[in-house]
């Protein structure tokens, strides 16, 4: 697989193609929000998205020769993407604090099923419910619905088969349908 | 079980004849219905989710140049024979390999220098991770808790997979780093010196500014040494207490290496 290979428009954002190979400190201004949003949207900590990020920012440097003008977030968001996942790896080789790992573990503050959910405390909720999907489905699931790249961009990123990403991403949405259906915007016929 | 291909449906992601198949069953299925609606409802919920604030600047985040990235240094320096004892004695105590893999990389030494400099005046060392040298040893069996002549330890540091060990006795300190991997003698920095010892170990000796670099191999890890430049007189001490008097047959890296149960009732 050409790992240079680039990415197509994700978003339909023409902001998001860029014809240059921008600085390191442009995209550490320009896109640093950006890939903090995706950092935290994976592992769900303040403390540990300013790690990744920081970390994604060493590997963008020594990626920056490499990279060919195109879609710059998505290239931001795969290198976020598997410094998360090499860090879980590399906690699972060398633990050094608890997970959330369980994806069968109870939400902590989780509402009951017929409680409404302040509408400003429901983005916290569907970010703890994140958390809990195995982080395979959960890096696959965040490309998918937070960065809006396609499979084949994903499967790109992740370096595994489409089949496989349409999986995980299928796996992860239907647990989280399950952790926040008492949120989801449906009637008694299955209408949205 | 659940059918991906109702998510590859939303998604858009499903081939022509795989979305007339899919749709057709949906127009039977009351349930299958149910759960596209929930399927979409749930990812609409994520598709909304707002950008992530950080609790400080951006700016602070993205600024901080404390990177640890394996860079190509390039530097001149003298040689540290002291420090390349210092860092024989763990080449040959450590006794235990971590198996994560033998990638062929290059320690970033300069960086690693700076970052003893700041573990030795007790300042954070960002990007590092403080951790619980204790729980550290129990799991890491490339941390000593002695270096020999009151080197102790005192704090072990973790940033990836770099683990570094800080060494005092009060006045100096010496930082071992070790990370999983193989040294990519062909790329260190040609400024300093690799050799090849006795016993076929590889062994890159530098300097930098006021520090003495040595880096080696022990296993699947990657060793590499910093110490004060001061602190040669009592690395030479350490090494002096670790090999005999000179005695060329064998030569004490032989009989250093054919001896580290010795090595370690001594240290």
């Amino acid at each position: 697989m050409n790992r240079r290979r680039r990415l197509r428009l994700v978003s339909g954002d023409p902001d998001d193609v860029n014809d240059h190979v921008p600085t390191w400190e442009e995209i550490a201004t320009e896109h640093g929000q950006f890939m903090y949003t995706v950092a935290y949207r994976l592992c769900g900590r303040h403390e540990e998205a300013e790690d990744l990020v920081q970390a994604a920012l060493v590997r963008v440097e020594r990626g920056l020769a490499g990279y060919e003008p195109g879609n710059l977030r998505g290239w931001l968001s795969r290198i976020t993407t598997n410094v998360f996942l090499d860090e879980t790896r590399r906690k699972k080789r060398r633990p050094v604090q608890a997970l959330p790992e369980d994806p069968e573990r109870v939400l902590a503050g989780a509402p009951a099923a017929d409680e409404a959910l302040a509408a400003a405390e429901l983005p916290a909720y569907i970010q703890e419910a994140i958390t809990t999907l195995p982080h395979d489905f959960r890096a696959a699931l965040v490309l998918c619905d937070v960065v809006g790249m396609s499979y084949p961009e994903i499967s790109e990123a992740l370096d595994v088969p489409v089949g496989t990403v349409r999986s995980r991403i299928h796996r992860g949405r239907s647990s989280l349908r399950e952790l926040l259906r008492p949120h989801l915007d449906i009637d008694d016929e299955g209408e949205r | 079980m659940s059918d991906d291909r109702l998510s590859g449906l939303l998604d858009g992601e499903l081939a022509d004849h795989e979305r007339t198949e899919l749709e057709a069953e949906l127009e039977t299925s009351d349930e299958l219905r149910r759960e596209l609606a929930e399927l979409e409802a749930t990812r609409a919920l994520l598709r909304a989710l707002p950008a992530v604030e950080p609790r400080r600047p951006i700016d602070d985040i993205t600024a901080e140049p404390a990177f640890i990235a394996p860079s190509r240094s390039r530097r001149t320096g003298r040689l540290g024979v002291a420090v390349a004892a210092v860092a024989a004695i763990w080449l040959l105590v450590f006794t235990v390999g971590v198996s994560v893999g033998s990638l062929p990389i290059v320690p970033d030494v300069d960086q690693l220098a700076v970052q003893h400099a700041a573990a030795s005046e007790s300042a954070m060392p960002m990007p590092f991770k403080v951790m619980d040298a204790d729980e550290m040893m129990k799991d890491d069996p490339a941390i000593m808790e002695d270096l020999g002549h009151g080197m102790a330890l005192d704090a072990v540091y973790q940033y990836d997979d770099l683990v570094q060990s800080r060494y005092s006795d009060g006045d100096h300190v010496v930082s071992v780093f070790h990370e999983p991997g193989s040294v990519d003698w062909e790329a260190m920095p040609d400024m300093g010196e690799t050799s090849m010892m006795e016993d076929d170990t590889m062994v890159w000796r530098g300097s930098i500014g006021d520090v003495d670099v040595v880096v080696t191999e022990r296993g699947d890890l990657v060793v590499t040494v910093v110490s004060d430049g001061d602190m040669d007189d009592d690395m030479a001490m350490v090494a002096s207490t670790m090999v005999p008097e000179v005695d060329s047959s064998p030569s004490w890296w032989s009989r250093l290496k054919d001896a580290p149960g010795n090595l370690l009732d001594r240290l």
